[in-house]
């Protein structure tokens, strides 16, 4: 479909949707103090029908093996648990939602779809030293607008290019309700805030920022105080090694605000490659902080959805990252034509895993396909 | 009191812009009284921004009604206890709400599209209907959604290819439904909008 097609059926679309002819009155009806005088509802066609909530367990975690670096000592670990814990998240059960299509051509069928939820894990210490620890950067830089001031406090990279970093906004202002929650421990500013958003992106990008997701550490979190950590991917493995820029921007998401510059790593956290044995499939390449999956060379297709991904440990136990019932995937992106790129909300132990399983669908198929890859090469 | 903006004027602007505001949110809701609600709300927010409305910068006032109007979406969904992301934010899954029944029933062409893009995650809606809908900018619309604008290229170009999946689909379904209905009376000559796309 092109743009002018597009744009045709969008407008099309709503030709026909208008707001009542007495918003004006109503509004002004409020503003003054009024009884509300507000429509009747209109009435309900449809409604969020009770779901049934299902707690989803949870596979199982990292190992415990012994820390083997020394720069880790050189960040200060909290960052790092910050980056790679719970941040006081509250996990979201997986819901499922049923109802009934109540007119045209699929009047009285049935559908049930879940809705997957969200699950947080602390890693411990042992594992943060041994997965990431040689590769932690810690930065400490800071600009400052609008009374705020934006610090970047460490971040980590994999060689595909996915990043884990933490900042902080401190003020002497009540910061208390400069934040809206978006649900899934994702965070807006809100209209009360000086600061519209925080955004993080390369060279060859400026100035549009890299596909990032915020989560708000409610553990270090005060009135004055707030500190997030921020996933984000570049849009290729390259630039994995070039700095990235940091814009805290005020003025209502113009270009106002201050930068900041932070050098590339000089370490990447190896990534591992998983394929079918015939390497026909989509392939995976993950680091403990997330997956790129990508489809082979072969195949020509424009267009690829994960569904699931799961990781299978030497010992059996299994990890879900997304699910049709869990999704521990804060981020995802499309990179290029043929790859997505993921980000964890959890570390995810790449030395013990012996298998990969992948559920995705390509415009060439119809159906979702579901493989096992293993290690390739 | 005397001080208070005067009313007529912002009538005058809620007049101008509730079209705007009602689309954006119901395009999010998909729904005609949550789209109403958040309609109301955002133009009792605009009238204490009085040097907002008065100052006749059109760009900047439609910017910010757009933006207000997605963050109300959000605080709507919150007070429900379900988040945005629950109902479909989300490149994993598809929204899943049960269609209006009104929009179900009918089969001209503006309905149907809006049919085939209720099906769609509101990631994919928010920016098809600021982009299309309004004519914004890429970067207007990363702006109003807090979005990267690459983001923003990537969802516009695979919601465009969703929505011609599902324009598709609706053609499909209702030739089955017609094929029933007109048994034996011929098919009629109504566009088929997967044609188009």
């Amino acid at each position: 479909m092109d743009e002018a097609t597009a744009k045709r059926l969008i407008s099309a679309a709503f030709a026909d949707v208008h707001s009542p002819n007495d918003t004006a009155e109503r509004v002004l009806s409020r503003v003054a103090g009024e009884q509300a005088a507000k429509h009747e509802p209109l009435r309900r066609l449809t409604s969020i029908p009770a779901s049934r909530r299902a707690r989803i367990g949870v596979a199982a975690a990292l190992g415990v093996a012994l820390a083997s670096s020394g720069a880790y000592a050189a960040v200060r670990s909290d960052l790092l648990a910050s980056a790679f814990g719970t941040k006081g998240q509250e996990e979201v059960a997986a819901t499922q939602v049923t109802g009934t299509f109540t007119g045209g051509p699929h009047k009285g069928e049935t559908f049930a779809e879940w809705r997957p939820g969200v699950t947080w894990q602390d890693a411990s210490e042992a594992d943060i030293q041994r997965l990431v620890g040689n590769y932690a950067v810690e930065v400490g830089s800071s600009t400052t607008a609008a009374d705020v001031t934006l610090t970047v406090e460490g971040f980590v990279t994999d060689e595909n290019g996915l990043s884990v970093a933490t900042y902080s906004l401190a003020s002497n202002r009540d910061m208390a309700t400069w934040t809206l929650d978006a649900g899934r421990g994702g965070f807006s500013f809100s209209e009360d805030s000086p600061v519209s958003a925080v955004q993080v992106w390369g060279p060859g990008t400026e100035p549009y920022g890299y596909p990032a997701k915020e989560i708000l550490d409610h553990t270090s979190t005060d009135n004055h105080t707030l500190h997030a950590v921020m996933y984000f991917g570049t849009w290729s493995s390259a630039a994995a090694r070039q700095g990235t820029t940091w814009r805290l921007s005020t003025g209502g998401g113009e270009t106002k605000g201050g930068q900041l510059l932070v050098d590339a790593p000089s370490k990447l956290i190896p990534a591992t490659s998983f394929a079918s044995d015939d390497q026909a499939d989509a392939q995976v390449s993950i680091s403990p902080i997330g997956a790129v999956v990508s489809l082979p060379e072969t195949d020509t297709s424009s267009e690829l959805d994960v569904d699931g991904l799961s990781v299978t440990y030497s010992d059996g136990s299994q990890e879900i990252l997304l699910s049709e019932t869990e999704d521990n995937i804060p981020e995802s992106f499309v990179r290029d034509d043929s790859s997505l790129g993921m980000l964890f909300n959890r570390l995810v132990d790449t030395e013990r895993i012996a298998a990969v399983k992948l559920t995705y669908r390509t415009s060439g198929l119809r159906e979702a396909q579901a493989v096992t890859l293993t290690p390739a090469g | 009191m005397g001080n208070d903006p005067p009313t007529a004027d912002f009538a005058k602007v809620v007049d101008a812009y509730r079209d705007m505001v009602y689309r954006i949110a119901y395009n999010r809701t998909r729904s005609h009284h949550d789209a109403d609600d958040a309609t109301q709300d955002v133009f009792v927010k605009l009238y204490a921004h009085t040097d907002l409305w008065q100052a006749g910068d059109e760009n900047h006032l439609r910017h910010w009604l757009a933006r207000v109007t997605i963050r109300e979406c959000v605080s709507l969904f919150r007070r429900y206890q379900r988040s945005p992301q629950d109902l479909g934010d989300d490149d994993h899954y598809a929204s899943d709400n049960p269609l209006p029944e009104a929009t179900l029933q009918s089969a001209d062409e503006g309905e149907r599209v809006r049919r085939a893009l209720f099906t769609l995650p509101e990631s994919y809606r928010d920016v098809l209907y600021l982009r299309y809908g309004l004519e914004m900018s890429t970067r207007q619309v990363a702006d109003v959604l807090g979005l990267p604008e690459p983001t923003v290229r990537t969802r516009l170009a695979r919601g465009r290819k969703r929505l011609a999946k599902a324009v598709g689909r609706e053609d499909k379904e209702t030739d089955h439904g017609r094929d029933k209905a007109d048994h034996g009376r011929g098919h009629g000559q109504e566009t088929h909008l997967s044609r188009l796309c």
